[in-house]
């Protein structure tokens, strides 16, 4: 799995992978859920790539990552990880029903042969050549030049990577929640905790509790302006299911002082049990503060 | 360095086989073109991991469309080009470390699917490009660097797995005879299935088998390799296993499966048929959920 999708991202071909999480590693718990595949979507293979990942937090959200998931694979060209879990993909809910209007496909960029036989020629991404028209090239896993052939010049190696990793900034166009955004302190959930961490968010607001909100499913690339805002905070605070706590880290890489709540039992969190840890972590907070 | 390509610096040892069967393949496709009017963007050439595989960038003359991707896996992927676009000529190169290999498992499936595809297979019993370590069709207790005290394993028999996986056209050739593969190969991409063109084409650093091949009378070496003859009916499964499993390497056509062949896309469409697909769009879809 990991080698084809880094053909994919390497040769640089449109396509979406749906993973669906359930309890790992190996067979692991095959019918219970668990969010503790953020780390093998990001980084699937071997060698230097991320790749872009959709993790919606609803049914009705996935009704939209589906297609943007598409659309992204489309406008970047390449592979485009859209995250789900048992707890979402098995669920049978009734939701008002979607809005097609909001929805627009789009199409990768094409070839006209104006390029010649350059497929991987620019820095940030290039039309792409369909087979039985013009521009003939090698779609190349390996380490190519513009017109696909292998290479191991260092030069071409330090530009075709760049090249990919360019190709990203395209996709930066994703929205996102915010509430009460003057917090110092905010819960962030991802995916499928996405519920129980709503329903304790809405309690305790409903508490007096001095707690902000934020929440995404685009999670690589993240939607613009997020990052500056959660590096803001005194603390993030992620509820996720899985032992590493996977999305904080991913966060602290980017320089975001998060923390998980952690679960990993195979079962969604519970909004009382979830409301307390997210109690525990914001005396920590505030204990630290008082003691400066 | 290629003629197309001058900063291309990948390079294939003087008197490798696989120039023979580049030449051969260049031919068969502007033949093809030629016969059937078609642009030669209608190809797209699969290339396996290894010397085989890096044909697709040394091809000269106008240039079809390729892909070079991971090991073992030309068959998955050309089976993904064609079940897209049943309309391209889809052609497979590899050599036996790619495709005898991790390669060998995906025979079977895409023989009982009749993937409408033609793969070459420069079989040089080594893997030459990481420098001659043992490949599925090297002999037993031969010494490489990868069997230090000789090979473990028996030599994989090709032909004998071809049959046996149900491959409805089999071929074999010698690289040094590039007449007789073009014409092989053409027959081969006009077969309306699954096709290999199983191609002796030797490694002259790590496992130069020319004189074996062919034999030396001077030096009492009689040819490993010999024409099929005439009086072969290649439809016969059996006298085409009985070549197969034989200790020497028959050259031509080896077994060509008699009655229609039915390719893998043809059954998708009439499954598709049967399973009265209607393209439906999501509006429609929508609507089968109301409530």
């Amino acid at each position: 799995m990991g080698e084809g999708l880094g053909l994919a991202w390497m040769a640089e071909i449109p396509l979406v992978v749906a993973n669906v999480q359930r309890g790992g590693p190996a067979t692991g718990l095959p019918t219970k859920t668990e969010q503790s595949d953020l780390i093998v979507s990001l980084n699937p293979g071997h060698g230097d790539m991320r790749l872009p990942v959709i993790a919606p937090g609803s049914i009705e959200e996935a009704f939209a990552a589906g297609a943007e998931a598409v659309n992204w694979a489309e406008r970047y060209q390449g592979p485009v990880i859209l995250l789900t879990e048992a707890s979402i993909a098995e669920r049978s809910q009734d939701v008002p029903r979607p809005d097609t209007s909001k929805i627009h496909a789009e199409r990768r960029a094409v070839s006209d042969g104006s390029h010649g036989n350059l497929r991987y020629a620019g820095a940030s991404g290039s039309p792409f050549p369909v087979p039985g028209g013009p521009g003939a090239y090698v779609a190349n896993g390996s380490e190519h030049d513009e017109q696909g052939d292998t290479t191991h010049l260092p030069d071409v190696h330090v530009r075709m990577t760049e090249r990919r990793f360019n190709k990203l900034h395209a996709l930066e166009t994703g929205t996102y929640e915010a509430e009460h955004t003057n917090a110092s302190v905010v819960l962030m959930p991802w995916g499928g905790s996405k519920g129980p961490a709503r329903e304790a968010y809405l309690r305790m607001a409903a508490q007096g509790a001095d707690l902000g909100w934020y929440y995404t499913m685009y999670l690589n690339p993240l939607p613009p302006g997020l990052l500056d805002e959660l590096r803001s905070k005194d603390l993030v605070i992620v509820p996720e299911l899985n032992y590493l706590g996977q999305f904080s880290g991913y966060l602290r890489e980017m320089g975001v002082n998060a923390r998980s709540i952690r679960q990993y039992t195979g079962l969604p969190f519970k909004v009382n049990a979830l409301m307390a840890s997210i109690q525990e972590e914001m005396q920590t907070v505030s204990g630290k503060l008082a003691r400066v | 360095m290629s003629k197309r390509n001058a900063d291309y610096d990948f390079k294939w040892c003087p008197g490798c086989g696989d120039f023979g069967v580049k030449r051969a393949i260049e031919g068969a496709l502007v033949e093809r073109c030629a016969t059937r009017n078609e642009p030669i963007e209608q190809t797209v050439i699969v290339a396996g991991i290894g010397c085989s595989g890096n044909l697709v960038h040394l091809q000269e003359g106008p240039q079809p469309f390729g892909i070079h991707g991971i090991h073992g896996r030309t068959l998955p992927i050309a089976y993904g080009v064609k079940s897209a676009r049943p309309d391209l000529n889809v052609l497979v190169v590899s050599g036996d470390g790619d495709f005898l290999s991790i390669g060998a498992e995906h025979i079977g499936p895409q023989a009982k699917r009749n993937l409408d595809v033609t793969a070459v297979v420069m079989d040089n019993g080594v893997y030459g490009l990481t420098k001659g370590q043992a490949s599925p069709t090297t002999e037993f207790e031969v010494v490489t660097p990868t069997t230090p005290y000789g090979k473990l394993d028996d030599r994989m028999q090709p032909l004998e797995t071809y049959l046996a996986a149900g491959v409805g056209f089999i071929a074999t050739a010698m690289s040094s005879q590039v007449k007789e593969l073009q014409h092989l190969v053409l027959q081969a991409m006009d077969y309306p299935g699954f096709s290999i063109v199983h191609v002796q084409s030797p490694c002259t650093t790590y496992n130069d088998t020319y004189s074996l091949l062919k034999g030396d009378e001077k030096k009492g070496i009689e040819p490993l390799a010999f024409p099929i003859p005439e009086s072969h009916d290649s439809s016969d499964f059996t006298q085409a296993m009985a070549l197969a499993l034989g200790h020497r390497i028959p050259v031509g056509l080896l077994y060509r499966r008699e009655g229609d062949s039915v390719p893998s896309h043809e059954r998708l469409s009439r499954a598709k048929v049967r399973a009265n697909v209607k393209q439906a769009s999501v509006e429609q879809l929508l609507a089968g959920m109301t409530i």
